[in-house]
């Protein structure tokens, strides 16, 4: 392994607040996407203000910005790309992340930003990606069907960056290659349409006579285990998906993946024993069944996810810290209720926990003492510790309930 | 226009003498072709009798390769008489750019997945140069920009116009497990009803290349022939290989032969499955967009303060204060505050306290600040500067 080798472990930031909380529980860069040109229509997504904060907190705390430009424009949509482009340029974010040609070659006329090709491209194999790289592409998010092998072939073939995903919800189609919302729900996926047909269940009309099934609901991808082999292939950077997912995973996934990738930094390599402590970490958020689908052989039909509903994860996120009273308390922004006496669980930006009995929780002026809290309101608890802003706060869902 | 008919097996291969010089012939072969079925000494078969029988034949390379697929596939296409064919069609990118540098073999790029801007064509079709002699275009494309296509692009353009929809290509077995095979050779047919939307009978077939599911509904323009000849469109495309009944190559001849609008008519009537147009006459598969947003909650991006985070009737407001602010809040500023649900109040800002309870006049650093409650703002409505 080469002694200089650093990999890049790259989060999803679907608002100004997740993008805090990836790049302090220790993503290295973060993705995001502007109010259009994107796959992502219905998360809130960045207004140019808001990517401007984004962008100055990331670079101060040393993490790149990459925004998603990844949908398949039409001719009127790219009326208006020159002029978000150039705002883009000036706002010094790190690289787009484009599919479509056509906004390649915009972005290449009206600015000098990196262009990384979208996974959406589908680009597989060698000959693909030295194409999109004569079209002036530096990085290829490869297509999620290509092994790491396959990864690290591509890169010594085109020297090229290569970025591959390491975790996170799949399309079980060739990214690219769906157009199940465009045709039943008149919304065109390859310009965030999408309406996730895949994860409904469908009747089976077979010889056998029916059968129910959510045959076409790809497993969660958890790329964990295989950390060393996408570190002696030096795969340039560890993607996350879930632009759309909350606070906690965005935390979880990056403090664990972080965690393992600084061990590596440090020692030249992880150890069994730390993949498989972080390994049952990323148990403990919702998700579906975990599989490595694709990453060391072409995924098989135990790829499938047969159950509609994400199995429950063993914590869910109480709040977020959004400030504090030095010495005296937090105020945090409740994502799911909790009383008065329960045991919160604080967790720091290395991934360590700690654990606070809400002896004392009040209203923001202090005029009133709570006995439970209610989600979408502010509390102050009162608390010795300082705990920073964007500290995530968890509970066992066993005693959430 | 001419028209372009598949060879769907190689027992249609006695019928081609039947078919006239004017149609071109797809020739699918199983190992590189996503719905192929002919074998490769049955693809080579069949190029050498279109070739004694002088039609034109297109070998189709459509299959999506990783790495280790494209080794196989490479191999595979090296077995075929390309020599014998008029032109190798190919939509990964991969397989345009081996082509064109390692065969001499005319190319059709097929560019049906997205591709929906004339930037993006052309530049797929300088690369491909003289090599490059035809462009198959997606279904999602309406006739006005086939119409403004057509004239900008250099090579000839191709459409389908008759057969079933792909709705996905995927590269896993989807239909295995479900339907318990594990058969590797026997592709695997069924039909599937979603149980949560009242969409029904989907065709999803299982390969040895993936999966792959269909609209119910077919695609049918041939009634709009005159249009399509309007559009510029030099090539189209009929496509028997799962229609509902038995048709053949001869069949699909004869249907375009002529333009005989009443075979046509026939044809639609005693087709059992329904016909659409597809996105021939209007695309807004993208007029949804701006109703998946609620605007009200769009931050503007000038004078926004930030949004209120917390309300205690009779006693506060919470802001949670936007880093980027244009300048800082002061105690005297006038502000509109616009709640999701449309209300919007303008007041002037009378004290302004830090989460220690502190007065400050102006916002410097905090996160949070209590202003005086205003009746009708709840929790996720915007503060602006008026
Ligand atoms: S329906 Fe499923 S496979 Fe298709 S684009 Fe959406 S998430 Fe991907």
């Amino acid at each position: 392994m080469n002694d200089q080798w650093n990999p890049e472990l790259l989060a999803p930031a679907g608002s100004l607040e997740k993008l805090k909380v990836a790049v302090l529980y220790g993503a290295d860069a973060v993705y995001c996407g502007g109010q259009e040109f994107g796959l992502r229509t219905a998360a809130e997504n960045f207004t140019l203000p808001e990517l401007e904060e984004g962008v100055g907190f990331a670079h101060a705390h040393g993490a790149k910005v990459f925004v998603v430009l990844n949908g398949f424009l039409h001719d009127k949509d790219l009326v208006s790309l020159p002029e978000f482009v150039t705002k883009l340029d000036e706002l010094k974010i790190d690289a787009v992340i484009v599919s479509d040609l056509g906004v390649i070659e915009t972005v290449k006329k009206y600015s000098k930003i990196p262009v990384h090709l979208s996974t959406q491209a589908s680009c597989l194999n060698i000959e693909a990606a030295k194409m999109w790289k004569e079209l002036g592409v530096e990085r290829v998010v490869l297509g999620r069907e290509s092994t790491i092998d396959e990864a690290s072939r591509i890169k010594k073939e085109t020297g090229l960056e290569v970025e591959m995903f390491v975790h996170g919800s799949m399309c079980m189609a060739y990214s690219g290659n769906c157009v199940i919302s465009n045709y039943t729900s008149g919304r065109d996926s390859n310009r965030g349409g999408c309406a996730h047909s895949c994860r409904f269940e469908y009747k089976l009309e077979t010889e056998n006579g029916p059968v129910n099934s959510y045959f076409m609901s790809s497993k969660d991808l958890n790329g964990m285990e295989l950390l060393p082999a996408f570190l002696d292939a030096q795969i340039d950077s560890l993607k996350v998906e879930g632009r759309m997912k909350g606070h906690l995973y965005a935390a979880t996934i990056s403090v664990n993946y972080a965690r393992a990738l600084n061990e590596y930094r440090q020692h030249k390599k992880v150890s069994p024993e730390t993949l498989k402590v972080l390994g049952e970490e990323l148990q403990k958020i919702s998700h579906r069944d975990y599989t490595t689908a694709s990453l060391v052989n072409p995924a098989g039909p135990d790829s499938v996810y047969e159950d509609r509903e994400n199995a429950q994860g063993e914590y869910a996120a109480v709040g977020v810290v959004v400030d504090s009273v030095k010495n005296d308390s937090v105020v945090i922004e409740i994502k799911k209720a909790f009383n008065k006496n329960d045991v919160l669980e604080f967790m720091l930006f290395n991934g360590e926990v700690v654990e606070v009995k809400a002896f004392e929780i009040y209203n923001l002026n202090e005029s009133e003492e709570y006995d439970k809290t209610n989600p979408g309101t502010l509390v102050k608890v009162k608390t010795a510790f300082n705990f920073p802003e964007y500290t995530l706060v968890r509970r066992k869902l066993e005693a959430l309930s | 226009m001419k028209s372009v008919l598949f060879l769907k097996n190689i027992s249609e291969l006695d019928l081609l003498q039947n078919i006239s010089l004017e149609h071109e012939i797809i020739i699918s072969p199983k190992g590189i072709s996503r719905l192929g079925e002919l074998s490769l000494d049955e693809s080579n078969q069949a190029l050498k009798r279109c070739h004694e029988l002088g039609l034109n034949t297109l070998i189709e390379w459509d299959i999506l390769m990783t790495e280790n697929d494209f080794q196989k596939s490479r191999s595979y296409f090296s077995q075929l008489h390309v020599h014998l064919a008029d032109a190798v069609r190919v939509q990964d990118i991969g397989a345009y750019r081996f082509l064109i540098g390692e065969s001499e073999v005319d190319i059709h790029l097929i560019i049906e997945s997205g591709n929906h801007n004339l930037v993006a064509i052309k530049k797929w079709e300088e690369l491909g140069g003289e090599r490059l002699k035809r462009i198959v275009l997606g279904l999602e494309l309406p006739k006005s920009i086939l119409n403004k296509y057509t004239q900008e692009i250099n090579v000839p353009c191709e459409l389908q116009v008759l057969g079933k929809i792909l709705l996905f290509y995927s590269p896993r077995s989807l239909l295995s497990r479900p339907l318990s095979s594990s058969s590797q050779e026997r592709a695997l047919q069924v039909s599937a009803s979603s149980e949560e939307t009242p969409h029904k009978g989907f065709c999803v077939l299982e390969n040895n290349h993936g999966t792959y599911m269909f609209l119910p509904k077919d695609q049918y323009l041939l009634d709009s022939y005159d249009e399509l000849l309007q559009t510029g469109i030099k090539y189209i495309r009929l496509d028997h290989r799962f229609l509902e009944g038995e048709y053949s190559i001869t069949d699909m001849a004869t249907l375009i032969e002529n333009g005989n609008t009443q075979l046509w008519d026939e044809f639609k009537n005693n087709y059992g499955a329904k016909f659409i147009r597809g996105y021939f006459n209007v695309n807004k598969s993208d007029a949804i967009f701006p109703k998946l947003k609620n605007h009200r909650t769009n931050k503007k991006t000038d004078s926004y303060i930030g949004k209120v985070v917390d309300v205690k009737k009779e006693q506060y407001l919470a802001v949670n204060v936007f880093k980027k602010t244009s300048r800082k809040l002061e105690v005297g500023d006038s502000i509109e505050i616009s709640s999701p649900d449309g209300k919007v109040k303008r007041i002037e800002v009378r004290s302004i306290k830090n989460i220690a309870l502190e007065n400050i006049s102006q916002v410097s650093n905090e996160q949070i600040i209590l202003i005086a409650h205003v009746g009708g703002i709840s929790v996720k409505s915007q503060v602006h500067f008026l």
